[in-house]
């Protein structure tokens, strides 16, 4: 449902290669892992797949649309939570919400639904006549996610989803990734919580000073590295990488 | 005494780098800044100049009759309560909004320190004003007075001017921050100082040209009269007595002895001032970034009914219209500057139409005949003129990419063409505009009542002007936007595009008002040649600000 082929990104004069000829793939039913170090090339990456960056090189497509050639389809098809919550802070949640579901298309009957079910869950129904601006950390990632799964989309791409959420509420997220990969759509997602990336993820990418280093499930991870913790094996890829 | 002085360096850096951060697409221009301060000071430079004309012929007047003193108090009174107000509007930035002071508590640091270093800023921006206004004062003086005991005097009275203004500012504003909780928010503080300001504003533009009409006689006769006004301010701020008495001191020693009293006092208000910080200032400061999430608690029922959808474009043109209104700062620059203009225009009009020396102007207005080609050609640039300054002026559109700052990349992975989203942001912008241009409008139809055809041909042209400059802006700010700051009024107030957009327009507004003038002598000819040249300008601005436009954006990063 998304797959990266051969995508490169340079940064700057002195051409520093954020992201080097980097290919994933994730499928169906799947919920992928993104992990690595700061500065390794995680949000780069997850900046080209939506969009916002333009790779030097390589194809990008979501649920069969490629993000360069078919840009508004493929923007349509999935959900992007960026890696800072503080936007649109002047808007209302109930505002921002509603701006969210035009720009995507949502109908009335659905989005009224969709608020409804996801301001219970995150319990955030009571603070949506409020400004962004007075929410908590938490509240803004919780009105981010809300506004970015509202259309349903297919393909959801979290780029450090559970910061800053409460244990319930990031148990809920993480409910939803599940349901979600099991009806047959895909989560992208980077997270530096590495016992949930092991307990959530089908698969693992693990990147490093822009290189994939590994991609796969986690068991054959494991049995590459005698069966240690993910932790251990982060910190013995990224040390000798 | 270290520690002191280093905190006093960090808040000025942070507050500087937010006043003089010219930061474009993320790089530093290191030509931005001091370009923007050598604009600023050129603007001042006339201001400077009347400023100084006036109390020149004013000391000239008042010396002659012996009153020069007098005159000399109500200068630095007057001084002191602008600085007074001044620092009423600036100082809650400084001591309250900076969101420092959470960070620095926990640091070893004692609290009076953090009083004084955060006083110590205040004093910077005052000071830079009383150099200001006691230099033009004294230089003013200089033909007035022996110069010889003028440097002195000029010294400690530049020094302690400020002092009791900002003593009494700074106290009145942590007694509201502690005990007044609806103005310890941001946003409306800086709505209820913008309101003011743009007030005193008006007053101080009303007074001034009901100022017009008082002659030199009647204004010796107003201050000879019973001083009641004057005694309270010398009570309120007694360093300016003593300076007074200094400046016009017979001896040196009858100099020293009240530049003694002039410091005694300012050292009294600053002992007074720290006493009372200390029991205030903490108490109101800290807390005031925890959230608090507002407004009327939402049920089920609530989204049921809220939960309403509408066309893309229109949605985004909404949002624009939100946030550029709930922006303080955008809205105090962006918006009044275009909804003030009219009435500012009216305003300098009312005590020329009042008062009788009107009565000319009147029958000027009534003699304005508009079916005459030569006057209905001039009243057609005229409109252009106007529309091309006011769409300068309210640069919403020149900013528009620079107000989103770093969460402009939401423009690049919502699923809308950017040329859509470029088209609400300029939709945005022409809104504004139009109610400000109907706000000229309507009073000049009425005043003027002219024929049908030329009012019509009047709008198409103010409506091409609007339109070219709204979508020129937008481009100057997709070339350069300033999308790194941590403050908006960085992306509104110091920025080079809004600098490009404003006198932009007034160089194309005076380049149509000189054409108009020269060559465009009859209704027609000045139509034809502006609205045609008009739809040629804006088919360009449209192609730069929308297919270039639209490339750019989609490499901005």
């Amino acid at each position: 449902m998304l797959k990266i082929t051969d995508v490169s990104k340079t940064y700057g004069s002195n051409k520093v290669k954020a992201v080097d000829n980097i290919r994933l793939e994730v499928a169906s039913k799947q919920i992928l892992g993104f992990i690595g170090p700061n500065g390794a090339g995680k949000t780069t990456t997850m900046k080209m797949i939506t969009g916002v960056l333009v790779p030097d090189a390589g194809t990008i497509t979501i649920n069969g649309h490629d993000i360069a050639a078919d840009p508004i389809a493929a923007k349509q098809s999935f959900g992007y939570v960026p890696d800072s919550p503080d936007m649109f802070l002047r808007l209302k949640g109930m505002e921002y919400l509603n701006f969210m579901g035009d720009m995507y298309g949502v109908s009335a009957e659905d989005r009224r639904e969709k608020i409804a079910s996801m301001g219970e869950i995150f319990e955030m129904t009571g603070a949506l006549n409020g400004r962004i601006q007075s929410y908590s950390h938490g509240m803004r990632q919780k009105i981010v996610i809300m506004g970015a799964l509202l259309h349903n989309p297919a393909v959801w791409i979290l780029d450090e989803p559970l910061t800053g959420l409460d244990p319930r509420s990031s148990f809920q997220l993480k409910e939803m990734m599940r349901r979600h990969a099991d009806a047959g759509n895909c989560v992208l997602f980077s997270t530096h919580m590495l016992e949930v990336a092991e307990k959530l993820c089908d698969k693992i990418a693990l990147i490093n000073k822009g290189r994939i280093v590994f991609d796969g499930e986690l068991d054959s991870l494991k049995a590459q590295y005698n069966q240690l913790s993910l932790e251990d094996i982060f910190m013995e890829v990224t040390a000798n990488a | 005494m270290r520690k002191f002085w280093s905190m006093v360096r960090i808040f000025l850096k942070v507050i500087l780098g937010q006043m003089f951060n010219m930061k474009v697409s993320g790089k530093e221009n290191k030509w931005a800044g001091p370009l923007l301060i050598g604009l600023v000071v050129l603007s001042l430079a006339p201001m400077a100049w009347l400023f100084y004309y006036m109390l020149n012929s004013m000391y000239a007047f008042f010396a002659e009759f012996g009153y020069l003193d007098l005159i000399v108090g109500v200068t630095l009174n007057l001084g002191a309560l602008i600085i007074f107000i001044l620092s009423l509007l600036t100082a809650p930035a400084i001591f309250y909004f900076s969101k420092d002071v959470e960070y620095i508590l926990p640091l070893p640091v004692k609290p009076v320190q953090i009083i004084g270093a955060k006083f110590a800023v205040a004093m910077v921006f005052e000071y830079i004003l009383a150099v200001f206004l006691v230099g033009v004062m004294f230089a003013a003086l200089l033909g007035n007075v022996g110069a010889g005991m003028l440097s002195v005097n000029m010294v400690l009275i530049a020094l302690t001017l400020p002092i009791l203004p900002m003593v009494y500012s700074t106290v009145i504003i942590m007694l509201m921050m502690r005990f007044v909780r609806f103005i310890r928010n941001p946003d409306r503080y800086s709505w209820i100082i913008g309101t003011v300001g743009l007030g005193l504003g008006l007053a101080f533009m009303f007074v001034s040209q009901s100022m017009f009409s008082i002659d030199e006689e009647a204004l010796l006769a107003m201050l000879m009269g019973e001083p009641v006004a004057m005694n309270a301010l010398n009570a309120i701020f007694m360093t300016n007595y003593f300076s007074a008495l200094a400046v016009n001191a017979a001896d040196l020693g009858a100099m020293a002895v009240n530049q003694l009293g002039n410091i005694v006092v300012a050292a009294a208000g600053l002992f007074l001032f720290f006493l009372l910080a200390k029991a205030l200032y903490f108490k109101g400061v800290i807390g005031l970034s925890e959230s608090n999430s507002g407004g009327k608690k939402m049920t089920r029922e609530d989204i049921m009914a809220g939960a309403v959808g509408q066309g893309v474009f229109r949605a985004y043109v909404m949002k624009e219209i939100r946030v550029l209104f709930r922006s303080p700062v955008a809205f105090m620059n962006c918006v009044i500057m275009v909804l003030f203009m009219p009435i500012i225009l009216v305003v300098s009009f009312i005590p020329i139409l009042t008062s009788g020396s009107g009565d000319g102007m009147m029958e000027l207005l009534a003699a304005v005949d508009l079916t005459e080609p030569r006057t209905a050609a001039i009243a057609l640039v005229g409109m252009m003129v106007l529309a091309l300054t006011m769409s300068g002026a309210a640069t919403i559109t020149a900013s528009a990419i620079s107000r989103e700052g770093r969460n402009f990349f939401v423009m690049k992975y919502l699923p809308v063409r950017y040329r859509t989203q470029l088209n609400a942001k300029a939709a945005c912008g022409l809104a504004v505009i139009g109610v400000g241009l109907l706000l000229v409008f309507i009073p000049l139809i009425i005043i003027f009542r002219p024929p049908v055809l030329l009012a019509v041909g009047a709008v198409l042209l103010a409506v091409v002007a609007a339109v070219f400059l709204n979508y020129l802006g937008l481009f100057f700010d997709l070339l350069k936007p300033k999308l790194e700051w941590d403050n908006e009024a960085e992306a509104v107030k110091q920025n080079m595009n809004i600098m490009l957009m404003i006198f932009g327009g007034m160089a194309v507004a005076a380049g149509v008002g000189v054409a108009g003038w020269f060559w465009l002598h009859t209704p027609l000819t000045a139509f034809i040649a502006l609205f045609g040249g008009g739809l040629l300008l804006t088919a360009l601005a449209l192609y730069l600000a929308l297919v270039r436009g639209s490339a750019m954006l989609r490499n901005l990063y």
